[in-house]
């Protein structure tokens, strides 16, 4: 396939590169950058025309993987909020998930429709040189990028035509339809054809094209908080014909801004009394609250041993080694090693708050070494992971970069992985960091499908 | 459907014939211009009057401002400091589009995209320095391209309605507020037989509603102050006519309210007593005595109603139903 690519003539495939950047500025396929000035310009995520292959049996098993991480996640979840047996039998230690910023006690002894918490989960994965897939960090919050995995495959389609018939790709355009059938299989009380809405920040929030994006694959609405009212411990909805039942909301706010009767006070774009409707199990909220216990990076060390004792299996999939600077001793080796480490702030995503030790100024270590001394539980270091590559179009040829992948997971009464994912890839020669905000692009992500023969019937 | 949404569909189809009408005002008087019957702040004076902009731009440019057609222009153009330029109208309709892209087609999507995209190019602002008739025509053109597509590629439900709504009240308190700028003239006209100064007046107020053309096919009369306001009041068949516009709003707002529905019902109400007001006016007797007054209260009537539409189903106070609806009931 690769082949194929690289025997277009390079003056041809500028001309489809920018014609597949025309495409995304045209469908408004971007993000706003805040930084930059007051009214937020928009910008196109960067996008690679090679696409990221992976062999079906490499596929099968990183599903496998996948699937018995989230259940095991899930569990940990559910106990965390219930019985708590991970914690009375040691697995973990309580400090380190009632420490966590991402649990909330206020979710202690609610018991969500079907019990599902993750209903969409971002697994962050790596290869090692190896070629063995790698867990690097999981996103069991709002997990964002999907909208771009079928933009981008949208876009292929049409940049290569020809070369995407040959193929055997796993499609990708059912997403939106399977995770509206998750969401609604788990309304409250069993309700047929339920009221499913997405909660968005609204239209300044940097993933706007996404929260959009969704609803029209979903068909179903796109609403703001204020749109949203509790009344007798239901949530309702304003419309031109006056209030309507919400079943299920596909939240897309922090936990934190949801109900400012219960979590932030000054949060406008929550919902006031939503959590009481939650407790009382009159709506289902997608992904469940408090899941950000699960995802901290101070918890993602004890997955492994948490998947041992919830499922009484061994892990299917490595992950990287992990210190955690809240272990005296294990803080001691990280503080004489932050040359060759990479350390994270627990709580922070998108690649900020990050030191990267073998690329970084004696100064930049000195005061990461300060700030780990003064909060050492908000900081993890993991040895640098020679991240694997991926040919990547460079302007005038194509180049390795490094690459990372980000596969989702869907569960409703059952689990459902999305062939692919958003592959992230470091667009500048000798970069590590793959996050948007920072240089990084996407690539369209391709999972050969070995069960046809023929082109015809792949496409089926 | 959800009010804010049912909102942002409203202002979308506002700010586009905004942007619509105002390309098509530039257009015509930039014309009108070449004629060189007018004295220029005579020409260019109606145009802020009607973006409601008179007394910000004498404020920022001076009283000999308004004799600068260039400067006029300009302003109400790419000046994104007020919101009755075309740059601002076109940013307010995309970003009611973005906001509810979910409820809009792709298509539709894709059209205003695209015409905002090429309003930010250099070659556009070439094209306004170099080429500005072709400018403002092209504006134009895409405004109804965007509308074809609209028409053509959504569901006729709700949003379909509110959009609807919105175009036509835009329209209609559109047509009044450019008639009423010539309110002098049409009094005038009425004493004292048409001269080559009024008759350029005349067509310039035709073609600013695309109603040249059909104004002769429909009225084989002289061009008068009479006639040309008449048929922008009264004619039922031309779209931009008041009566028109007003007559849509009501199809619009009868798709969106359920029978007996006890929403809306001031908005209906207005939107009667509007369209009886425009068909029985005796428009030859207005002229005589108070024309003036007649279409300032029709550009009152109509911006009354906007502000009851909001109230009545963008704004409403909602509250839940009492316990014993179909809906608890069936919960229990």
């Amino acid at each position: 396939m690769l082949e194929r690519i690289d025997s277009l003539p390079r003056e041809e495939f500028r001309r489809r590169k920018e014609l597949a950047e025309e495409t995304f500025l045209r469908h408004g396929v971007t993000f706003a950058v805040y930084s930059d000035e007051q009214s937020g310009v928009e910008r196109v995520f960067p996008f690679d025309l090679i696409p990221r292959i992976i062999a079906a049996d490499d596929w099968r098993l990183l599903e496998a993987g996948l699937r018995q991480r989230i259940e095991a996640l899930e569990a940990f979840l559910g106990d965390v909020y219930g019985p708590g047996r991970c914690m009375s039998e040691d697995i973990i230690p309580r400090e380190i998930v009632e420490g966590s910023s991402g649990y909330l006690a206020e979710v202690r002894g609610i018991e969500p429709p079907g019990g599902v918490r993750v209903h969409v989960a971002g697994i962050d994965i790596i290869q090692d040189p190896a070629g063995s897939f790698l867990v690097l960090e999981d996103n069991l919050r709002t997990p964002s990028g999907v909208s771009y995995v079928l933009e981008n495959r949208a876009v292929m389609k049409r940049t290569f035509p020809r070369i995407f018939e040959e193929a055997h790709v796993r499609p990708v355009d059912d997403y939106g339809l399977r995770l509206a059938e998750a969401l609604s299989e788990l309304a409250p009380n069993g309700r047929d054809a339920p009221r499913v809405v997405i909660l968005t920040p609204g239209p300044l929030n940097s993933a706007y094209f996404e929260h959009s994006f969704l609803a029209r694959r979903m068909g179903c609405e796109l609403v703001e908080g204020r749109d949203l009212f509790v009344a007798n411990d239901k949530v309702w909805v304003k419309t031109t014909a006056g209030a309507q039942p919400v079943d299920v909301i596909y939240k897309r706010i922090d936990d934190a801004f949801i109900d400012p009767e219960v979590f932030r006070k000054d949060s406008i774009l929550g919902v006031p009394g939503l959590m009481a409707a939650y407790a009382k199990g009159n709506v289902t909220l997608a992904n469940g609250v408090g899941n950000g216990v699960a995802d901290d990076k101070a918890v993602y060390p004890y997955v492994p041993d948490l998947i041992r004792f919830f499922l009484d299996e061994e892990p299917l999939l490595g992950q990287v080694e992990t210190f955690i600077c809240a272990r005296p001793k294990e803080c001691e080796y990280v503080l004489a090693n932050l040359g060759s480490l990479v350390v994270k702030t627990v709580d922070e995503a998108g690649g900020y708050g990050m030191l990267i030790g073998p690329q970084a100024s004696k100064q930049e270590i000195e005061d990461f070494g300060s700030r780990i001394r003064a909060n050492p539980r908000s900081y993890i270091a993991q040895p640098r992971i020679e991240l694997s590559t991926a040919p990547t179009w460079t302007g005038d040829a194509a180049a390795p970069r490094r690459v990372d992948l980000r596969p989702y997971i869907v569960s409703g009464r059952s689990r459902w992985v999305l062939p692919g994912g958003l592959s992230r890839v470091a667009l500048r020669e000798g970069s590590y960091v793959v996050n948007s905000s920072q240089g990084g692009g996407s690539k369209d992500t391709w999972v050969l499908d070995d069960s046809v023969d023929s082109p015809a019937e792949a496409k089926r | 459907m959800i009010s804010r949404v049912a909102e942002n569909c409203y202002w979308l189809m506002r700010y586009v014939e905004r942007c619509d009408t105002m390309a098509r005002l530039l257009r015509v008087h930039a014309g009108m211009m070449l004629d060189n019957v007018l004295p220029e702040d005579r020409t260019w004076l109606p145009l802020l009057i009607v973006a409601g902009e008179e007394p910000a731009f004498e404020e920022r440019f001076g009283a000999e401002g308004v004799g600068d057609g260039e400067l006029v222009q300009k302003y109400l153009t790419w000046d994104d400091s007020h919101s009755a330029s075309i740059f601002s109208s076109l940013r307010s309709a995309r970003e009611n589009a973005r906001t509810i892209r979910e409820t809009i087609s792709l298509e539709m999507w894709n059209t205003l995209n695209s015409l905002w995209l090429w309003l930010g190019e250099d070659e556009t602002r070439e094209m306004f320095d170099s080429e500005r008739e072709m400018f403002y025509h092209e504006v134009n053109d895409r405004c109804h391209l965007f509308r074809g597509v609209w028409h053509n590629t959504v569901l006729h439900e709700e949003p379909f309605h509110f959009m609807r709504l919105g175009l036509n009240l835009e329209r209609a308190g559109m047509t009044a507020r450019i008639l009423d700028l010539h309110h002098h003239a049409l009094s005038e006209a009425s004493q004292a037989p048409t001269e080559a100064v009024d008759a350029v007046e005349w067509i310039a107020i035709l073609r600013t509603r695309y109603a040249y053309e059909p104004f002769f096919k429909k009225r084989r009369s002289a061009l008068g102050g009479r006639g040309v306001a008449e048929f922008l009041l009264q004619e039922e068949s031309f779209p931009s006519s008041v009566a028109y516009a007003v007559a849509r709003a009501q199809q619009a707002l009868e798709r969106i309210r359920p029978e007996g529905s006890v929403i809306g019902l001031r908005s209906a109400e207005l939107l009667n007593v509007l369209r009886s007001t425009v068909l029985n006016l005796d428009v030859g007797r207005a002229i005589d005595s108070n024309i003036h007054g007649v279409l300032t209260h029709i550009v009152e009537h109509t911006a009354e109603l906007s502000q009851v539409i909001s109230e009545e189903y963008f704004h409403a106070a909602v509250s839940a139903p009492a316990v014993g609806s179909a809906r608890s009931v069936s919960d229990a």
